[in-house]
């Protein structure tokens, strides 16, 4: 492979992985820039629940809810989700 | 044979230079007995150089030339066989029937080769670059010592073939350029290669690997931010797009098209809150009026 093809196929590679880094970054902002403008700074450790949110869909829907709902009912929901994130999970049954 | 990680970007680094030029041939067999040139380069006189845009590297290259670089400084010897390749490779030239022009030979020294500069006669011609030494005329051979040459964009190009701190400070000016300069252009793809074909595991690398890794640590880094920062903006407008269709319903195509386009993150912020906050006639008129300022 040509020096041109080597580097650009790792900058394919890169750049979807910087691409969607980022992104999720920028839902993680606007989730907490969208909180702040209706009801002011998000408590730390639910900003935390957002910043450490790995899912895009998720960070959606939480972006909608704080648009359009309660400050309460979004606390409501990151907190539900941490909980369902640090809760055991049940046992599953064993393949044999 | 070349020595190093470094010495094969070097190498790469002139190819990627002289090749729109004429032809360059890495590795030319110099004997039978298997010695090898690292770089031979042929200007062909029917092409419209290019190479000139790397100030005093084109400058050195403007005829047939052979290139050894040297990331360690060579001592007497390494600087005496370099000599003797060149004599050699230019007899076996002129043995062929048709023969090309014979080169003359650049070395590329990283550091200042004392003992070669003494022993073989090397002087700095009056006028010369800091930097640049010739040998005796007989002997056609020039001498670049890559620490000595002048900070300027003349010599970023050689000085990017340099090592420890002339190395660090080119990469540096690099940076600072414009991804279309023609430095950027030649050189980013080649230190990217070579950084790439550094071993994962630690313990294969070699302590060059880790300089060279140290060294163009920051280009790569600078990249993944540049991509990076790409993603934040298309979160920021995905972000817009759809809390305004939660809020008001689907989005106009006009108004799409404005975010969409948008690449100030402090503006998709301010739109993104006024999504959150304001009526769609007032998110309509901002992202218009942003059209129209």
């Amino acid at each position: 492979m040509t020096t041109y093809e080597i580097v650009e196929a790792w900058k394919r590679e890169q750049q979807q992985a910087g691409i969607q880094e980022g992104r999720l970054e920028g839902w993680q902002l606007a989730v907490l820039y969208v909180y702040e403008a209706r009801f002011g700074v998000l408590q730390e450790d639910l900003a935390a629940i957002v910043r450490a949110e790995r899912d895009d869909a998720t960070l959606r829907d939480w972006l909608i809810l704080t648009g359009t709902r309660t400050a309460d009912e979004v606390a409501a929901r990151l907190r539900a989700s941490r909980e369902a994130t640090e809760s055991p999970s049940a046992p599953t049954p064993s393949a044999g | 044979m070349l020595r190093n990680r470094f010495d094969q970007a070097v190498k790469d680094l002139c190819r990627e230079s002289l090749e729109p030029d004429g032809t360059f041939e890495s590795d030319a067999e110099a004997t039978p007995a298997t010695q090898r040139i690292d770089g031979w380069f042929i200007p062909d006189p029917s092409r419209t150089p290019t190479r000139n845009r790397f100030g005093l590297f084109g400058q050195i290259t403007q005829e047939a030339c052979t290139l050894e670089p040297f990331h360690a400084t060579p001592d007497g010897d390494e600087v005496g066989e370099c000599i003797r390749k060149l004599w050699n490779f230019r007899h076996v030239l002129a043995l062929r029937k048709s023969a090309p022009p014979l080169p003359r030979l650049w070395i590329l020294s990283s550091g200042r080769p004392e003992i070669g500069i003494e022993d073989f006669r090397f002087v700095r011609p009056e006028g010369a670059a800091p930097g640049l030494y010739q040998g005796p005329r007989r002997l056609f051979t020039g001498l670049v010592v890559i620490s000595e040459l002048l900070e300027t964009r003349e010599t970023l190009l050689l000085r990017l073939m340099g090592a420890g701190r002339t190395l660090q400070r080119a990469i540096a000016e690099l940076k600072a350029l414009p991804r279309e300069a023609p430095e950027s252009a030649v050189a980013l793809p080649v230190l990217l290669r070579y950084r790439l074909e550094v071993p994962a595991d630690p313990a294969k690398r070699t302590s060059d690997d880790e300089e060279f890794l140290m060294s163009t640590y920051e280009i790569v880094e600078a990249w993944k931010r540049e991509q990076r920062q790409a993603g934040i903006q298309e979160g920021l407008q995905k972000a817009v797009l759809g809390l305004y269709e939660a809020r008001f319903g689907v989005v106009q195509e006009d108004l799409a098209a404005i975010v969409r386009a948008e690449r100030d993150d402090a503006t998709l912020s301010d739109w993104l809150k006024l999504t959150g906050t304001g009526t769609a006639d007032e998110v309509a008129a901002r992202l218009r009026g942003h059209r129209a300022s």
